[in-house]
């Protein structure tokens, strides 16, 4: 574990079981760290496993899935291993999420204040009056307008952006010290989503510490200090921010820069990757990504998968990238 | 002007609702010229889909006329405008969602074939294996049913599906946004490909503004049901004028440091 870290994952590695099938390997392997006052962005595209390590980290898989092994050590403690009773304590209170949709996330049936103060009155934190209080001084710090009246109304009386903005202060309204927010921008327009990142980076001034799941590199660039970038189960490539998007190494990596489009690159060649990401009842042996890889060299690319450090805090999943002098 | 394949006067649409009436499309004139790609911007609730449904013919507008190929959608009876039909194809946001599940691949692409009648049951079946054979698939998988395929395989035989009656123009609403980033890649090189080869006019609906300066000719941004600007692609990104067009802009954050904004 790095110095400073506010939860490292190590080794992490979840399975899915399947009827009459050997089960499903979503995560491999995984390790990060997220330091305390920085966003940490993992990067990758559907069926990478993203998502699924968030929920190996809170406790919140769906029943056919299995965490096999790995750590998770966040305050000194093992989150994989200190069961569902001790983890509810660290949950919603220590740790928040929020989420892609806060339609989907948030209960239609309950007014704000009852979502909101849920938290606080659960983990025991304050008492009714001081809940209220504190969930309508979130509502207002998140740009709610007129939060005493908004906090009786129900999530569908409020507009997408509004309702996500909501849902952030719902996240913050216990000071976490550690927020996961899984594609918190996607189904916001784009003039209110750098609001909402500014929002969250209020909460990283104040020393929380973010991991952000998103598959937009501009709001990964924008927001996060570090990325980890993830394909078929595994990571690929660690690096911090800015290195990765300005200088990427793994041939995934430079694979994905290649593909996304820009505003002012209309006259960039691009370059997608050919082919699609594996079913991951058929990981490719080796280096998964070694089927779509231009530079991939036969037969070692489909035995083995090297770790090389490249430089401080940077490394990838390729025994062929260039390694800084 | 005989270059105009499909032109939309004035047009307005008015939704009644429980909470009142709802302007969608509010006064917007627009013009698709023939072999153009005509890209229209704005987020959600701004009217962009509507302004697509109202250029197909698919719904009457309130006010204001839709014309294409200088025949009036507004006037024109039932079993002209089934004719003027096959002329226009759309491509959805969600591949799966419009797809046949219950038909293969070469079933759904075959499907608008038969719906108009084209040819007999073994020359639909040879011309869907060229389009899927031309979008990109692998003909061995052409039995396969949609939910067979990845997502981006998915929107390539949606795609193949709305060529098969050759088109003229091919609306696109948001053909990539649910995709991922090196599928849409892909499926942006399949529509230049298409547009190059097929001599196709597009009107390409997103909200992500690269996409739509890669592949448009000219760019119309919409806010709450109205035209706030239209121009040239590479006019409205150097210099727009609009504030709204301003703010959409400002709004982009940039992936590479040296990238142009």
């Amino acid at each position: 574990m790095s110095e400073g870290a506010l939860l490292s994952v190590r080794e992490l590695r979840t399975t899915f079981r399947r009827d009459g099938a050997e089960p499903l390997t979503a995560v491999d392997g995984v390790s990060f760290d997220v330091r305390r006052g920085q966003a940490l962005a993992i990067v990758g595209e559907s069926g990478s496993g993203k998502s699924v390590t968030m929920r190996s980290v809170m406790g919140i898989l769906p029943r056919t899935a299995r965490i096999t092994g790995g750590q998770a050590l966040f305050a000194g403690r093992d989150l994989l291993a200190i069961g569902d009773k001790e983890l509810r304590k660290v949950r919603g209170r220590e740790i928040a999420m929020v989420f892609q949709s806060a339609m989907e996330a948030m209960n239609p049936t309950l007014t704000l204040e009852r979502q909101l103060t849920e938290h606080l009155l659960w983990h025991g934190i304050c008492t009714k009056a001081e809940a209220r209080k504190r969930a309508v001084r979130a509502l207002g710090d998140v740009g709610i307008p007129d939060p005493e009246k908004r906090i009786r109304t129900y999530p569908f009386q409020l507009s997408g952006g509004m309702r996500q903005r909501a849902m952030i202060a719902m996240a913050m309204v216990t000071e976490p010290a550690l927020l996961i927010a899984d594609e918190p921008t996607t189904a916001v327009d784009v003039t209110v989503q750098r609001q909402i990142l500014d929002l969250l980076a209020e909460l990283k001034n104040r020393g929380t510490g973010v991991i952000m799941i998103t598959h937009d590199l501009g709001v990964a660039r924008y927001f996060c200090d570090d990325a980890v970038v993830m394909y078929a189960g595994r990571v690929v490539e660690r690096a911090p921010m800015g290195r990765l998007l300005d200088d990427p190494r793994h041939p995934y990596s430079v694979g994905l820069l290649g593909s996304g489009v820009e505003v002012g690159g209309r006259d960039l060649p691009l370059r997608p990757i050919p082919g699609s990401p594996p079913d991951l009842s058929h990981r490719p042996e080796g280096c998964p990504f070694h089927p779509r890889c231009a530079q991939a060299e036969l037969p070692r690319c489909a035995t083995e998968q090297e770790i090389l450090t490249i430089g401080p805090g940077r490394d990838a999943a390729c025994w062929k990238v260039a390694v800084d002098a | 002007m005989p270059d105009e394949l499909v032109r939309a006067s004035s047009v307005t649409k008015v939704f009644r609702t429980r909470a009142g009436e709802v302007r969608a499309v509010d006064d917007v004139s627009l013009t698709v010229h023939r072999g153009e790609t005509l890209g229209l911007v704005g987020e959600s609730g701004s009217g962009k889909s509507t302004m697509a449904r109202l250029m197909m013919g698919l719904q009457t507008p309130t006010s204001g006329r839709v014309s294409f190929d200088g025949r009036d959608l507004g006037t024109l009876p039932a079993r002209e405008l089934r004719m003027l039909r096959p002329r226009m194809q759309m491509v959805f946001q969600n591949p799966y969602g419009s797809l046949l599940p219950h038909f293969s691949a070469i079933g759904n692409v075959m499907e608008p074939l038969r719906l108009h009648e084209r040819g007999d049951k073994e020359s639909r079946r040879t011309k869907a294996l060229e389009l899927i054979e031309l979008v990109g698939i692998n003909t061995g998988h052409a039995e396969l049913y949609p939910r067979q395929f990845s997502g981006g395989q998915q929107q390539r035989i949606a795609i193949a599906r709305a060529l098969a009656l050759e088109p003229d123009l091919l609306v696109c609403d948001e053909p990539t946004s649910s995709l991922d980033v090196s599928i849409q890649a892909q499926i942006l090189e399949l529509f230049t490909d298409l547009r190059d080869r097929l001599g196709l006019s597009f009107l390409f609906i997103s909200h992500n503004l690269a996409v739509v300066e890669r592949l448009a000719d000219r760019v119309a941004v919409m806010n709450k049901g109205r035209l706030v600007e239209e121009s040239a692609t590479e006019a409205l990104f150097r210099s727009p004028q609009d504030d709204y067009t301003k703010q959409l802009l400002s709004a982009v954050l940039p992936i590479r440091q040296d990238s142009a904004l």
